[in-house]
């Protein structure tokens, strides 16, 4: 089954059903068009041959049968010359003499009588028969042997129509089996209306039956003739010969159209018409009448000799076409063959080729051009491929190198960031949380807290302009100058100067740094800040109330040296709680390209209960998250929220 | 010389027929083939008895019952040993009872009643007729629709048999017609030298018909229609030969019959054995007509089941009061004289 479906399938399959189609169709076009032409113009020139055919023979029985009614015209005419005897006497010597002279120069002529009817004729010239037995011209005295000739056919016929007369044929039963047909003449007496006597010429019908036979059989037709009663005379079965009547095997059959056929022919007519099919082979006959004695001739053709020639040329037609088919077929398959090979073979060498070996070799040599090409592109592409896969092993060398880096500066990023744990005892009165996100492996953005001296602690949170490597690189650097320089500056205005110095004079690409940077006084709660060019802070006091503290005191860090620099101070409650952010909160970006926004931020805040600093950061985390398109989310997000919970009570 | 050549051929024809039979049978009598003047027959010493039978006209399906009980043994059965003679025009067969060359011979009731004016008694063996088949035919073509239309034509009637039955029928119908007698051809009738023509229903007229003239072309007169139905067929033999062999003359006429009902019900193997005694005695035939003939014949042998093989006393009478009327019979046979059966 697979076979066979793999074969349909292939291309030598297709083509050659396709052809196979288009061959039956043009096929069956062209044997029913040339045979229903054909057929019509055989049948024509058929009926043409077979109606000279018929008359051909026709005439030629007829100058027989004419030959036979002039030499009983010459009997009658000797007759005339004669004078009847007063009483029947021995045969007249001078007919005698004429009739055996004829009898032997015409050999075709059985016998001859010359009878009278003694009833009419006072003289009586008598009845007999002359033939010539054992070559024995001999006479034959029917009066005299009894016999009553006057009821019979040929005498009382012809004596009653008063017309000459061709008898049905007999046969003569001397033990030649000779059939005979035979001719009457009537001889008239004084009164014109009186048939006194009758010349009577027998003829043997063998004859007749040569000429039809011998005419016929170089045509392969078969000739009927039938006398003026249907009886069959010749006839290519030769028990049928004065057994049958066309009427008898009509009967026989039980065929209507052939005993209607037989009428017709026995009407005179003459006809080319299909007979009744029988096993399955049909035939045509052509007949015409034999005007002297009302016989009828016909001419069967067998369909199948009429169309033998042009059955063969359908048979060669069709053979050539099918020839041409298998041969065409024979060739598609030879071809598909070709094709096929080398395919194959690119096929496989393409396959090694996927699999990544680029040593393979691709069949070259092959005589379709086509094929040649596709080779080329292979062979072609094979080494195009080599080449990248090197490149590529390499560059994702290097990167896999670079990214193991990026981990490893990630991974010190976020050591940098102070972990959530351990605060109260580290910061008594403070509870801090905060959480870094960068959008890459590493981040620009910093938070960062720690315990200045016994009483101070120190926050901040900074955006480093751009991410990436240089940004955090920068952001590294700014962590570790707070850290460094918180102790040592003195005051928080002096720490932010000597950052920005600090930055300006390094002259790095990403040296641009906003930043709030506070101070809270455990002991007092009192918290000094400074916002140097950073998004807002907020203040959430005890019952919800929110700050928003956006003012400035400073530009951004590491553009300008010699800035500027305020700070600010505010009294902390107890339970008040300093929320700080980067922009990567505000400016996170929707589907819809909408901003997160300060006034969500706001609403999200004021709505929390009693919540402590994680849960303050995971809520806006989580509510950042539920609006940001991830595939925009492109900045780092940062949160620091710092509860004052107590003043610290023990030094 | 036609003449001539029909008496040489079927006198050779006898001789070969008689061969055939008796080279049959190899234990048959061989001894009297041709004078059998003796009225008492003898078996031969395989014990069967050899009887001639000679029909009224040429081998056909007329026939059939005598043909099948020979080539079927029936007549063996019977302890008979029948030698099948050639009928015809050549061959009266009543002249073959009184001249001693057959010992049964079949006759038309007409024919045969009427012998004893010839001096000749006959017993009838067995009826094979029951029903009339003489009719007169005529071609629609000629006008010829009823009986008076036949008036002033002329008619053609057997110049031999069914003459008186023919006139009677003419007679009754006050028809006025030329009679020509002729011979037994259909040709007269089919090349207009008549107007109407003497046929019988299983022969002539099926000829007829086998030359082309569709029976809605004929009009034909049935006698049987016109209170003349005298049946024809029958078997007979003579008194002087019955006196000395009734049984024998009985049992040829049953085993006749017992022919006749095996042809009835088997035709198609009736007709190859009719046929084949056909051929070999050079008579033209064709397989329709004789099936035709054997179909008519049935019909007509049937026609009164009661009767099958039987002569009925009133249609005996009938036949005889129109011998006596219309043919000047002078030598009435009684029915008790004529029928074998009668007579026991």
């Amino acid at each position: 089954m697979q076979l066979i479906r793999y074969m349909r399938s292939s291309l030598a399959y297709q083509l050659i059903t396709m052809i196979f189609l288009v061959v039956v169709i043009f096929l069956i076009i062209s044997v029913v068009l040339t045979r229903g032409i054909m057929t019509r113009a055989m049948l024509r020139n058929t009926e043409r041959t077979l109606n000279y055919l018929v008359s051909d023979n026709i005439r030629s029985i007829q100058n027989r049968l004419e030959q036979i009614q002039g030499r009983a015209q010459d009997i009658l005419s000797l007759i005339h010359t004669r004078t009847l005897p007063d009483e029947e006497p021995e045969a007249d010597p001078a007919i005698a003499a004429f009739l055996h002279d004829m009898l032997k120069r015409n050999p075709e002529i059985e016998s001859v009588y010359l009878a009278y009817d003694k009833d009419l004729v006072p003289q009586n010239p008598g009845a007999r028969g002359y033939y010539i037995n054992l070559g024995k011209f001999t006479i034959l005295d029917l009066n005299r042997l009894g016999i009553d000739f006057r009821n019979r056919d040929w005498f009382q016929i012809p004596q009653l129509t008063k017309k000459e007369h061709w008898s049905e044929p007999w046969f003569d039963a001397d033990g030649k089996k000779l059939m005979i047909t035979s001719y009457s003449l009537p001889i008239y007496g004084d009164n014109v209306d009186e048939v006194i006597g009758i010349i009577r010429l027998d003829i043997a019908l063998s004859a007749l039956q040569r000429k039809v036979i011998s005419s016929n059989h170089q045509h392969q037709g078969s000739a009927i003739l039938i006398s003026h009663s249907g009886r069959i005379l010749v006839h290519e079965d030769e028990s049928k010969l004065l057994n049958e009547t066309i009427f008898s095997l009509a009967e026989e059959d039980n065929d209507i159209l052939l005993r209607q056929i037989g009428k017709d022919m026995l009407a005179g007519k003459h006809d080319f018409v299909k007979l009744s099919e029988t096993g399955g082979s049909s035939q045509w006959i052509c007949y015409a009448p034999l005007v002297l004695n009302n016989w009828s001739l016909g001419i069967i053709f067998n369909e199948k000799d009429i169309f033998r020639d042009l059955n063969t040329l359908l048979l060669i037609l069709t053979l050539f076409l099918i020839g041409g088919f298998l041969a065409i077929a024979i060739i598609i398959s030879y071809m598909a063959w070709r094709i096929n090979s080398p395919l194959r073979q690119l096929a496989a060498a393409t396959y090694s080729i996927g699999q990544g070996d680029f040593e393979v070799d691709v069949p070259l040599s092959t005589s379709f051009n086509e094929i040649r090409y596709l080779s080329n592109a292979i062979v072609n592409m094979r080494d195009s491929l080599r080449l990248y896969m090197a490149d590529l092993l390499s560059t994702t060398a290097a990167k896999n190198r670079i990214e193991s880096e990026l981990r490893i500066a990630s991974l010190v990023q976020k050591n940098l960031i102070p972990q959530n744990n351990d605060q109260t005892r580290l910061f008594p009165g403070l509870r801090v949380f905060g959480i870094l996100e960068p959008a890459k492996d590493i981040g620009g953005d910093l938070f960062d807290y720690f315990r200045l001296d016994e009483s101070r602690f120190c926050f901040v949170i900074a955006d480093v302009l751009g991410n990436g490597l240089v940004a955090a690189m920068t952001m590294i650097v700014v962590n570790t100058l707070i850290r460094t320089k918180a102790r040592t500056a003195g005051s928080l205005k002096q720490l932010l100067l000597d950052v920005n110095n600090y930055l300006c004079e390094t002259q790095s690409e990403s040296n641009f740094v906003t930043a709030i940077i506070g101070m809270i006084d455990l002991r007092t709660g009192l918290m000094e800040y400074s916002n140097a060019g950073h998004v807002p802070m907020y203040l959430r006091k005890v019952g919800r109330h929110l700050v928003k503290y956006g003012e400035t005191q400073s530009t951004a860090l590491g553009i300008f040296p010699d800035i500027e620099v305020e700070t600010r101070t505010l009294q902390l409650d107890l339970g008040d709680t300093v929320i700080l952010f980067t922009d990567g909160i505000t400016e996170a970006m929707s589907k819809a390209e909408a901003f997160f926004g300060e006034q969500r931020l706001e609403l999200l805040i004021q709505d929390l209960h009693n919540p402590e600093p994680e849960t303050i950061v995971k809520s806006i985390l989580n509510s950042v998250r539920d609006f940001t398109d991830q595939n925009k989310q492109t900045d780092d997000t940062t949160i620091l929220v710092i509860e004052y919970l107590h003043p610290m009570v023990r030094i | 010389m036609k003449l001539r050549s029909r008496t040489l051929v079927c006198l050779m024809l006898s001789i070969v027929v008689l061969f055939l039979l008796l080279s049959c049978r190899k234990k048959t009598d061989t001894s009297d083939g041709d004078s059998r003047s003796d009225a008492v027959a003898t078996a031969d010493t395989s014990g069967l008895i050899t009887v001639r039978f000679r029909p009224q006209w040429l081998h056909q399906a007329q026939f059939a019952g005598v043909y099948v009980a020979h080539a079927k043994g029936i007549y063996r059965d019977y302890g008979l040993n029948v030698i099948i003679q050639d009928g015809g025009p050549d061959y009266p067969a009543a002249k073959s009872l009184r001249d001693g060359d057959s010992e049964f011979v079949s006759l038309f009731l007409l024919t045969a009643m009427a012998q004893a004016d010839e001096g000749l008694r006959l017993v009838n063996v067995a009826q094979v007729s029951q029903r009339s088949s003489f009719m007169i035919a005529a071609k629609q073509s000629s006008g010829i629709r009823e009986p008076k239309d036949l008036n002033g034509r002329k008619v053609g009637l057997w110049y031999s048999d069914f003459r008186e039955i023919a006139l009677l029928f003419l007679q009754k119908n006050n028809v006025e017609a030329e009679i020509i007698p002729v011979d037994w051809t259909i040709n007269l009738l089919l090349s207009d030298a008549i107007d109407a023509l003497n046929v019988m229903r299983y022969n002539e007229y099926h000829q007829l018909m086998q030359a082309g003239l569709d029976p809605e072309e004929m009009t034909v007169f049935e006698m049987a229609d016109h209170g003349l139905n005298i049946p024809e067929d029958g078997i007979y033999c003579t008194r002087e030969f019955y006196n000395f062999n009734p049984k024998l003359a009985r049992d040829f006429g049953e085993a006749t019959m017992d022919g006749w009902l095996y042809a009835i019900n088997n035709p198609e193997e009736a007709l190859d054995i009719v046929m084949d005694i056909m051929r070999r005695s050079y008579i033209p035939a064709n397989r329709p007509h004789q099936r035709w003939m054997l179909n008519v014949q049935r019909d007509v042998i049937l026609a009164r089941p009661e009767m099958v093989g039987k002569l009925e006393e009133s249609v005996f009478n009938t036949a005889k009061g129109m011998l006596i009327d219309h043919a000047g019979m002078k030598v009435p046979v009684s029915f008790r004289e004529f029928v074998a059966n009668a007579v026991d």
